[in-house]
């Protein structure tokens, strides 16, 4: 070989040599694959750290010896790697260290051309910490369904309930006290912006500043703007609710209400279905805010929906007037399964005897 | 939802048109979080042209909002009609933001 062409591949051998030194300086796994065979080129030294191998091992190993799937499975996805080229791939595996721990990656690929030949790039994430993340979130959703009162029969009325959340977490909240010596029933229906664990927070929040409330002797507005005051430091980062509060005098028969958001509730009586407007400001913006009440009588037989904006949204304007409480709980029950949901979706429903 | 967007004097004109929902929404965040994180503090939110809102737009207005106040800035909207200025009437909107 010229003296030359001996420097010329010696400098190429260099760059290369410096490429590899740059990809061991990344703080994530990278493996690079023979496209064609799956066998493993080359492990970063986080990579080597992780599946718990030597530099020296790595030759007789493939992507298949990594995986815990099926050869067919793993080779599937690097295939899909190669089809999607440039544009990328991202996925999830099941992969074994040396050791034979399993545990689940999160796979950032693509297909490149490296010296004539095909390499797959990977960026291997542990997403152990995702899977307990995820594990943690179900098991606060199934918490935050037990705060939910159950559906309630009594003997002034009959109490119904929707509860959709978007995802395993919601915003939405809902919770009564009913007291039977003075036939009152209170109850609230919140919709705090967002679907995640500061909204479900601050919704565990605000049912809790509710059932305060319930045992002060004030007016409902009077209620609904201490909650407001009370609440105003968890929204100090941002965000808002909606919220409804109400309550029915079952011996005067009277409902008295005040909304902070809920621009809506739905009244059906011997006219028909009613879409009532509930004016107010959302929680959590102004302090020392002062909320209207209003009154409205009712009869034996009336119904009310107080449902949030995710469900209301989705019925079909205009509402059709021959709706009985039973029906429209069936399409309020039904509307976020049948339908793609954008948002939480719940609501209360409340028939008087 | 159409989101457009332009710098005039120092002012942040946002000219929104079409129903903002959930999607609209979010892209509007981001865009007008970027121009926060850019220094721009006064915006101006034109929406003669939005036919609807749902809360996750009411949302990032007031988040906007709640921003821009505690940085000495503002938010002004401009040419609610219809559904979406009742809209900011029932929910008292209309009293928290400078409306034009």
């Amino acid at each position: 070989m010229s003296g030359i062409l001996q420097r010329a591949v010696s400098q190429e051998m260099c760059e290369y040599c410096q490429r590899f030194d740059l990809l061991d300086m990344i703080n994530d796994a990278v493996l690079l694959v023979d496209a064609k065979s799956n066998d493993v080129l080359f492990m970063n030294q986080k990579a080597l750290h992780m599946y718990r191998y030597e530099q020296q091992e790595i030759d007789n190993l493939a992507i298949v010896d990594l995986s815990h799937e099926s050869r067919e499975t793993a080779c599937e996805k690097m295939q899909m790697v190669v089809e999607r080229a440039k544009r990328g791939y991202i996925f999830m595996a099941n992969h074994v260290k040396k050791d034979g721990t399993l545990f689940k990656v999160e796979i950032s690929a693509r297909c490149l051309v490296m010296h004539g030949k095909a390499v797959i790039v990977a960026l291997v994430r542990d997403a152990t910490a995702d899977g307990k993340m995820r594990q943690e979130l179900e098991i606060a959703g199934k918490i935050q369904r037990l705060l939910l009162p159950e559906e309630l029969e009594t003997a002034q009325f009959s109490m119904r309930t929707i509860y959709q959340p978007l995802y395993g977490l919601s915003g939405d909240l809902y919770d009564v006290q009913y007291n039977e010596e003075s036939q009152a029933l209170f109850g609230i229906i919140l919709d705090v912006m967002g679907h995640g664990i500061a909204a479900t927070s601050q919704g565990g929040i605000l049912r809790y500043l509710f059932r305060q409330a319930v045992e002060k002797h004030i007016a409902v507005s009077d209620k609904l703007a201490w909650i407001n005051n009370e609440v105003m430091p968890f929204f100090s980062s941002g965000g808002f609710a909606a919220a409804l509060l109400f309550e029915f005098d079952f011996k005067r028969k009277i409902l008295t209400y005040s909304s902070a958001g809920i621009s809506y509730f739905l009244c059906l009586n011997s006219k028909g279905v009613a879409v009532t407007k509930s004016p107010g400001l959302f929680l959590g913006i102004n302090e020392k805010e002062a909320y209207d009440e209003c009154v409205m009588t009712f009869q034996s037989g009336d119904s009310f929906f107080f449902l949030t904006d995710g469900l209301f949204e989705m019925l079909a304007q205009p509402i059709n007037k021959l709706h009985t409480f039973a029906t429209m709980y069936e399409l309020c029950k039904n509307l976020p399964i049948s339908k793609t949901i954008k948002d939480d979706a719940s609501g209360v429903g409340i028939l008087v005897h | 939802m159409q989101i457009d967007t332009n710098i005039v004097n120092n002012q942040v004109i946002v000219d929104l048109s079409g129903g903002l929902y959930v999607e609209g929404a979010e892209i509007l965040r981001e865009k007008l979080i970027k121009y926060m994180e850019n220094g721009q503090k006064h915006f101006l939110v034109k929406m003669h042209k939005v036919d609807y809102i749902d809360s996750s737009g009411l949302g990032v207005l007031v988040s906007v909002h709640k921003r821009t106040r505690q940085c000495n800035g503002s938010l002004v909207i401009t040419g609610t009609t219809g559904f979406v200025k009742e809209l900011f009437e029932l929910t008292r909107l209309n009293k928290v933001f400078d409306m034009q």
